[in-house]
């Protein structure tokens, strides 16, 4: 897709090629301006008025977005893709207690609210009732409650208005807790500004998993925190893992953080992918070029280097960008082909991904 | 000539907060509470922390861009903390400073040359224009940018070349010491590493002294040679960066070092996770100021303020259970790579 | 980046740059039609008002010529004859010179107290900025009306003191905005920079910071030309100031109101003149300000 500018056209995507599977840790890593964040902007298709998708599908579950209307991506946005980014606070109205705004999710869409609170009503009375005898004149009241919530969730309408607040409070207190905020109806009642920064991204990250979507994108939700909060936040994400059943794309600069938390990572310059493979694979085994001087850029924190390896140059203006393949200027092993061609994706290792002409691709055209 | 170049004996910063329709004092913001440290001549001093903790103060405060509360601040024998701005001037061409923001740090309405030579002008290194304009372009070709960009405004420039164009104005005046203030953090890595093996040859070139500040403690760790960790306005360890690293003495460091993601997914560590947040400078706890958040308190770190411990003749920290205190290797060396 | 390359030798070398920048404003600035409009209307009438008393004999303004008045535009008289015979033209050209220094004198002198006092305040600080302000707040409350009521009665009622009010009514403005600006940038780093360089504050304030925040001022002022124009006319429309053998556009309204059912070309014209220019200021103003805006963006 392309940004219309005073300046020209923006080339930010260049052909954009990725699957997330389902529970999936997925990285996106790149430096500034590669289309990471653009690319989290597409999915969502919360663009800019001046961005243009030119071509491509992104399919949803078998359902392609871009085809969708308006409202029906609000439909989406609202239950099936959550974002959080990487300041919080101007993410969250001020004015507003944090409570308030993760219920609003909830009151957005009554049916699934009541819905999900009386399963979890069921649940709970259940549970209850089987610490009660039959004798007990409890045992009968709470049969009825259990049956009210029944009926609500076969007939699929939703809790009288009072019953919705109510519900909707308390499924936040649920969610708060669930990113272990100690003291959840405490925190439920605080404003955004009363908050730790850390304490504001798990907030954040509380409302974006309320209604249990099917993907999170989290755009550098730790680049703003001090290391200690970042460790915080990452150690929670691997926590609720398995209590939650979203695909997560984590999007970073970082490399480190991939490497503790993804379970698969593409690497983009450029408003290209020139890279995905697994994890461990692709720290093992950086193919392209780029990967490689990205790793090797770091400063090891385990062992000694004299000089850091850097890649030369910088990123190119998306505006005229390179012919062919847009990291040759600065690639250390660029031939003729790679200045006149991009590059194709190719499978160069089973389940690792390259676009170099180094591992192939080339055809006699 | 001693081997010390730079003392620095408890500094304090604070910021009074003000309020109310008078305009009372009705607090402090404690920025740095009591620091000392010196680095020696040659040497590049690392001085590490969170969001807080004081660090880029030390550096402005050091350099008296802020004015100190109270402390020493020796450079070269002499006490600048206490100069007159008109003594204070032959150390302004001595010791230098390169900023964190390099799209703030340059006038934008000043050529780069312009930038390049009048520090030189004002410290009366060179009268000749030629001769300026010569040692300007020298400059520019050291930091790995060309002549013409010396005709250019800083806004036509990348983060990553304006941070050189910066580095080039520090040197414009033959300093011997330069605290480099979180010089990389708004620049990807990439140009990072350009930018430190800059310089880490400038230095070993012209023989610099270098105070290196930044919360990134992979970077600190190799342009640094020993290696101050700050919490609240302390520095609660200092140590040859071997030692802070693979030895930590001080619970706070060995949460700081732990947290790190190490871009290697081989080692997936059991890391020490800190729990609470960062407090305030505004609100310091009483007694260490890290018990809070200290799994290893116990009621003395309540009471009592811990003097910095010599755990080595190299090595102190500043926690009462120092020498008793046995953490595991923060970072296992990986098998592999060796 | 720019251009054709740097060229290798002297002053076309340093000032390169700056020359690549003022093709770049001056290329925005043709981008708006109204505007650019608008500023070479501007411009020209303020080459007409200098030029004026070299096309038009300014002796006319004394002369009685009772035969000739009144006179309906015609061969000679292309905008008819005001009570006294005068050519109403002549006397426009005449008094546009008048006008428009005046404009100009007020809106120059109220922006260089302000430099001067603005500056001075924003970068010291503390008391001396505090007591500034409240100076500048009773400034401020002075209606102008009034004030020149004041003035002309102590004074006595002439151009010069007419000017003199008006400076006073106006510099406060200009003081409050570059103490404001001054205020601004002197937190930027680049400030910082530049004292941690040992580079003298003076030389700072001089020679960094004042080049920095005088865009928006110049934005000011040139907006302010067009106000500043009206309300010296309405003064003018209201007696102070010209006296009947002074040509001044203010004036000119007042008596052509007079005689406004049998001559009405001795307020039209006039009346005229004044709105135009004061629309031709505002849009070189506005223009200024788009140009230098996106700009301080950087």
């Amino acid at each position: 897709m392309i940004f219309h500018t005073y300046a020209g056209e923006v080339k930010a995507l260049d052909g954009i090629d990725l699957k997330m599977r389902k529970g999936e840790f997925f990285g996106l890593v790149g430096e500034s301006g590669c289309g990471k964040s653009v690319t989290a902007l597409c999915i969502s298709r919360l663009l800019p008025e001046n961005a243009e998708i030119l071509d491509g599908q992104i399919m949803l579950k078998g359902e392609d977005l871009l085809r969708k209307t308006n409202n029906e991506m609000r439909e989406v946005r609202m239950k099936r893709i959550a974002m959080v980014f990487q300041d919080p606070m101007t993410f969250l109205n001020p004015v507003l207690t944090i409570g308030q705004q993760i219920a609003e999710v909830y009151l957005l869409e009554p049916k699934g609210l009541s819905k999900e609170y009386a399963e979890k009503k069921i649940q709970e009375l259940n549970g209850k009732l089987k610490t009660l005898s039959e004798e007990e004149p409890e045992y009968n009241k709470l049969k009825k409650h259990i049956e009210g919530y029944e009926t609500i969730l076969a007939s699929g309408g939703s809790l009288p208005k009072k019953g919705l607040k109510e519900a909707a409070w308390e499924l936040t207190v649920d969610v708060l807790r669930m990113v272990r905020l100690a003291d959840p109806e405490r925190i439920a009642k605080q404003y955004p500004h009363e908050l730790s920064g850390g304490m504001r991204q798990r907030a954040m990250i509380a409302m974006a998993l309320a209604r249990n979507p099917d993907i999170f994108i989290a755009d550098e939700i730790t680049t703003a925190l001090d290391v200690t909060v970042q460790a915080q936040i990452l150690a929670l994400l691997k926590e609720l893992r398995k209590e939650i059943g979203a695909s997560i794309l984590i999007i970073t600069h970082d490399l480190g953080i991939v490497a503790q938390i993804c379970d698969r990572v593409a690497v983009m310059y450029a408003g290209n992918i020139v890279e995905l493979a697994e994890v461990k694979e692709i720290f093992r085994n950086p193919l392209h070029p780029y990967t490689q001087g990205l790793i090797k850029a770091i400063p090891p924190l385990e062992r000694e280097v004299e000089a850091l390896d850097s890649i030369p140059g910088s990123v190119p203006d998306l505006i005229y960008p390179p012919p062919g393949c847009r990291f040759h200027p600065r690639c250390a092993y660029a031939f003729d082909a790679c200045k006149q061609y991009k590059p194709p994706l190719i499978e160069a290792a089973p389940s690792h991904f390259v676009e170099c002409f180094l591992y192939g691709g080339l055809r006699n055209e | 000539m001693s081997d010390e170049l730079l003392a620095v004996k408890n500094l304090y910063k604070y910021f009074p907060i003000k309020g109310g329709i008078i305009g009372r004092t009705r607090g402090y913001v404690k920025a740095v509470d009591g620091v000392s440290f010196s680095i020696r001549r040659g040497e590049t001093f690392g001085l590490v922390g969170e969001s807080g903790c004081g660090k880029t103060t030390v550096g402005r405060t050091i350099l008296r861009l802020l004015e100190p509360t109270s402390g020493e601040v020796y450079y070269d024998g002499v006490n600048i903390a206490k100069l007159k701005p008109k003594e204070l001037r032959p150390y302004r061409r001595r010791t230098q400073m390169v900023f964190q923001d390099p799209y703030a740090s340059l006038d934008p309405r000043q050529t780069v040359k312009s930038a390049l030579i009048e520090p030189m002008k004002v410290h009366s290194i060179t009268t000749d224009s030629a001769e300026a304009t010569e040692r300007a372009a020298e400059l520019i070709r050291l930091v790995g940018l060309n002549e013409d960009h010396l005709y250019r405004f800083p806004h036509e420039f990348s983060g990553g070349q304006r941070q050189r164009i910066a580095v080039a104005r520090a040197l414009a005046v033959n300093p011997e010491f330069m605290v480099l203030d979180e010089p990389t953090s708004f620049l990807d890595v990439s140009v990072q590493a350009q930018i430190l093996n800059l310089l880490t040859e400038l230095r070993r070139r012209f023989n610099l002294t270098y105070l290196f500040i930044s919360h990134n403690l992979s970077v600190i760790r190799h342009m640094s040679g020993r290696i101050g960790v700050m919490y609240l306005g302390r520095i609660v360890e200092v140590a040859d960066k071997k030692e802070i690293l693979n030895y930590p003495k001080h619970p706070y460091t060995y949460a700081l070092v732990s947290a790190i993601p190490i871009p290697n997914p081989e080692i997936r560590r059991e890391r020490i996770i800190l729990t609470g947040d960062v407090p305030s400078p505004v609100a310091i706890p009483s007694g260490c100021r890290f018990h809070p958040r200290c799994p290893y308190m116990t009621e003395k770190c309540v009471r009592e303020d811990p003097p910095f411990i010599q755990v080595s003749p190299e090595h102190l920290a500043a926690c009462h259970y120092a020498l008793e205190l046995q953490f595991e290797k923060p970072i296992p060396t990986p098998a592999a790579s060796k | 980046m720019k251009g054709l390359g740097t060229p290798r030798t002297g002053w076309r070398r340093e000032l390169g740059p700056f020359i690549a920048e003022t093709r770049y404003m001056l290329d925005l600035f043709k981008g708006n039609k109204l505007v650019l409009s608008g500023s070479i209307i501007a411009l020209a009438i303020i080459a007409l008002a200098g030029i004026g008393p070299y096309i038009v004999d300014p002796k006319i303004a004394g002369r009685v010529d009772l035969a000739n008045r009144l006179k309906a535009p015609s061969q000679g008289y292309v905008f008819g004859t005001d009570e006294n015979g005068r050519d109403i033209l002549s006397m426009m050209l005449l008094a546009l010179r008048l006008d428009i220094s005046a404009t100009l004198i007020i809106v120059a002198g109220s922006l260089a107290i302000g430099l001067l006092l603005g500056a001075f305040a924003g970068f010291i600080g503390g008391k001396v900025d505090e007591a500034l302000m409240r100076i500048t707040d009773i400034f401020l409350a002075f209606p102008t009306l009034i004030l020149a009521l004041a003035v002309a009665a102590v004074l006595g009622r002439n151009l010069n003191n007419l000017i003199l009010t008006l400076l006073i009514v106006n510099w406060p403005g200009y003081t409050r905005l570059l103490r404001g600006q001054v205020l601004a940038e002197k937190e930027k780093l680049y400030v910082e920079a530049l004292r941690s360089l040992g580079i003298a504050r003076k030389r700072i304030i001089l020679r960094h910071i004042i080049p920095n925040t005088i865009y928006p001022v110049i934005v000011a002022a040139t907006l302010d030309l067009g106000g500043i124009l009206i309300t010296f006319a309405a003064l003018g429309f209201l007696g102070f100031g010209a006296g009947p053998f002074e040509p001044e556009l203010g004036r000119m309204v007042a008596i052509g109101s007079g005689h406004l059912t049998i001559a009405p070309w001795l307020i039209t014209f006039p009346g005229l003149m004044i709105v135009f220019t004061s629309l031709a200021f505002n849009l070189m103003g506005d223009g200024l300000r788009d140009i230098l805006d996106p700009r301080l963006r950087r």
